[in-house]
């Protein structure tokens, strides 16, 4: 059951460490997201902030250990992703949330051909719906997935091997194999910024208007805000392992309130010219000894006693905006 | 305008990559990673060097330096003719210097700040105390003199690029290459670092050839800018001039496809050149104009016959069939 006022996920005060040599990584410390159905989010921050973790955690592939999970929950159209039973996690990662992984390379197998990887996830998939597929029948799906992300002479294609091909054409392969179950949401970790600027447009473009035809839902991680700006319509600011804003995509660019968005939307630069912003000082905490309060208290130009003792919580406090922040918490709002 | 510090004519770098053909008959299978390409740094400016992988840059720049030995074509520094020296003298190597794409493999992991920052003073510097030396290069890159007792691993990203930048600077340079110096850095490291080169570069009377394959970023550090594609130029113009009347199909492809972040930018994208097509192999060039396998205005003489430069007047220079010389 899936209208516009149930999230399709929600992700609830998730908290992950890991075990590491001599202590503890306290990576992710109450990560809070909501995801409506057709929502396109973009989920951005510096190397290191969570990104991919949370992700991870969602669909159940963290490595457990090094990594544990502290609290939170996960739910997928109201059921909790980490107290499901495999078989139930199984149709979720078919048919419920795919995911695109940024390294292209990685992602699929050297030894095997196209064809015989992309057969293998449309088979599974079929069994975990107890249905069965010929081999004929999952051979034409998977050319149909290669044709729907305009890649040429599909055929030739199914029986080559990954090396075969070129860093774009991998990421249109990797693209189709993810679609290739029908998703409802879609989670792209850095779809194509490993490529050049012009192939990364056509993947992006195509991205769009895949997304856009199939009505899917999609979490798209990069820390290329420009590329966010163009496709999302929903952006989630994470540093250092929490949400520290989220609003409509115009209005963080219009009206980042975060200082911390702020910065990192200054440093960006624009075509336009005029010099680069000097960045936001310092770097993300060590997470074995992250910094009490406010994490991003030790880089922020605003800090005040109160970020330094507690933590600010995530507050809406404008229409579909919401900020973690004492600068906006109590009713003395500062201007920036 | 002033002399320039560099100039580089007809320049050509060829590899050697294999073989075809069966035995008896066997034909070598060529990179031409450079393809005669030219142009000139003036003293104290920042030239953009912008392309796609594969384009050539890094090896213009290892050319420049030294690493390579050109397969034909001239390189000029400040008047003499250096790119036919088989082993440079030291007084050349100290001149020109390179910050590598890459901050990580580029510094030695067994050897801490100290030592890497020592090695190019011990050969260059022998006059100058090299501990009171660390320090002064510590200090003017901003980072504190307990740093020389770290090593690589224990520093980020963007710590480990500006010890490059450190090193490169030991030997007193005049013209540093920077091959892609913040691509492998995230946003916010990026500007503090490019903000570092900028002073750097006042405070020393410096000129850079600046490789990037953001354009972005080219358009708030380059003086001018130079695109290549498939180990030629294509355009090379004043970064103004160049922005505000980019000429080159490729050039404006390039342009079109930039995400960014503000309406003000979206207005200067030209939206005509949509982005498509591979880039071809480096061992495949396609003939005639190489660009004509994805370019929107390709005419039937593109195929075959490689354009030559036009000048478009205020040092604007343009390769393309669509501005023919004298036309
Ligand atoms: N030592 C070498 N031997 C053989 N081929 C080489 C060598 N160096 C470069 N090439 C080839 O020359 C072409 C241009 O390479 P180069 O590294 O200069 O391009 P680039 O534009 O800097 O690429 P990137 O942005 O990916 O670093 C590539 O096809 C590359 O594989
Ligand atoms: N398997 C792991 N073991 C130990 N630390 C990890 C592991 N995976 C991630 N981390 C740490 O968690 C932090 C966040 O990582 P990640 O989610 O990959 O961030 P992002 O995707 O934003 O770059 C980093 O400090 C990273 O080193
Ligand atoms: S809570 Fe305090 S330290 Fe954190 S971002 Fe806001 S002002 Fe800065
Ligand atoms: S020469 Fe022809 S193919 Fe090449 S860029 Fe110009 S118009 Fe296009
Ligand atoms: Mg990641
Ligand atoms: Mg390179």
């Amino acid at each position: 059951m899936s209208d516009v006022t149930t999230p399709l996920l929600e992700i609830r005060d998730l908290s992950v460490n890991f075990a590491v040599y001599g202590g503890e990584l306290r990576v992710l410390d109450g990560v809070n997201l909501r995801m409506f159905p057709g929502e396109r989010i973009g989920l951005v921050g510096e190397t290191g902030c969570g990104k991919t973790t949370t992700m991870k955690a969602v669909l159940r592939v963290l490595p457990m250990p090094p990594g544990r999970i502290l609290r939170g929950e996960i739910l997928f159209k109201g059921r909790d992703i980490l107290k499901m039973r495999d078989s139930d996690l199984r149709l979720v990662r078919g048919q419920g949330i795919s995911m695109i992984f940024q390294d292209p390379t990685a992602a699929l197998n050297p030894v095997f051909t196209i064809g015989e990887q992309m057969q293998a996830v449309i088979q599974s998939n079929a069994q975990d719906n107890n249905l069965s597929l010929t081999r004929q029948r999952s051979w034409e799906l998977a050319l149909t997935a290669l044709k729907d992300v305009a890649l040429a002479d599909p055929e030739r294609l199914l029986k080559s091997y990954p090396i075969q091909l070129s860093g774009g054409m991998r990421q249109r392969v990797c693209i189709a194999m993810a679609l290739s179950t029908n998703p409802e949401i879609l989670i792209a970790d850095e779809p194509g910024t490993s490529l050049d600027v012009t192939i990364q447009d056509q993947i992006l473009r195509l991205l769009r208007d895949l997304v856009e035809s199939r009505n899917m839902s999609v979490i798209l991680i990069t820390h290329t805000l420009g590329v966010v700006r163009e496709l999302t319509n929903r952006v989630y600011v994470m540093y250092a392992g929490s949400i520290v804003e989220t609003a409509k995509t115009k209005k963080i660019f219009s009206q980042p309130l975060h200082p911390y968005t702020q910065g990192l939307i200054a440093t960006v630069p624009r075509l336009t010219g005029g010099g680069i912003a000097s960045g936001i000082p310092g770097r993300i905490p060590d997470y074995r000894n992250p910094p009490t309060g406010c994490r991003f208290h030790p880089r922020c130009p605003h800090v005040m006693e109160i970020c330094k003792r507690e933590k600010p919580p995530l507050t809406e406090i404008d229409q579909d905006h919401s900020v973690a922040c004492f600068l906006y918490s109590s009713n003395q709002k500062v201007e920036q | 305008m002033s002399q320039p510090i560099l100039s580089v004519q007809h320049l050509k770098k060829y590899f050697v990559v294999g073989q075809t053909g069966m035995l008896g008959k066997r034909q070598p299978i060529t990179v031409k990673a450079v393809d005669g390409v030219s142009f000139d740094v003036f003293s104290g400016e920042t030239l953009g060097l912008v392309g796609e992988s594969g384009s050539g840059k890094s090896t213009v720049a290892y050319t420049v330096v030294g690493m390579y030995k050109p397969t034909a074509g001239k390189i000029r520094f400040m008047n003499t003719e250096i790119g036919t020296n088989d082993k440079r003298p030291k007084e050349l190597q100290k001149a020109i210097q390179i910050v590598f794409q890459d901050p990580g493999s580029s510094l030695n992991p067994r050897q801490n700040i100290k030592q890497i920052l020592e090695m190019p003073l011990r050969v260059h510097r022998k006059d100058r105390n090299r501990l009171e030396m660390v320090i002064y290069l510590l200090e003017i890159v901003g980072l504190p003199p307990e740093a020389m007792y770290k090593y690589p691993r224990m520093l980020s990203g963007g710590e480990k690029q500006i010890i490059g930048i450190a090193r490169a600077l030991a030997t007193n340079p005049s013209l540093v290459i920077l091959d892609e110096p913040t691509s492998a850095l995230d946003v916010s490291v990026q500007a503090k670092t490019i903000n570092l080169l900028l002073e750097l570069q006042k405070q020393f009377n410096l000129s850079y050839l600046f490789i990037t394959h953001d354009l972005s970023l080219m358009r708030n550090v380059a003086s001018r800018v130079a695109i290549m594609y498939l180990g030629k130029i294509c355009e090379i113009a004043n970064t103004a001039d160049f922005f505000r009347n980019p000429l080159h199909p490729y050039t404006q492809m390039l342009l079109s496809s930039i995400p960014v972040v503000s309406e003000e930018e979206e207005a200067l994208r030209p939206t005509k050149v949509i982005s498509r097509g591979e880039i071809p192999s480096p061992v495949n060039i396609p003939k005639g104009c190489s660009f004509h396998t994805r370019c929107p205005f390709v005419m039937p003489h593109c195929s075959e016959v490689d354009p030559e430069f036009t000048d478009m007047g205020n040092g604007h220079s343009v390769r393309c069939h669509l501005y023919p010389q004298g036309g």
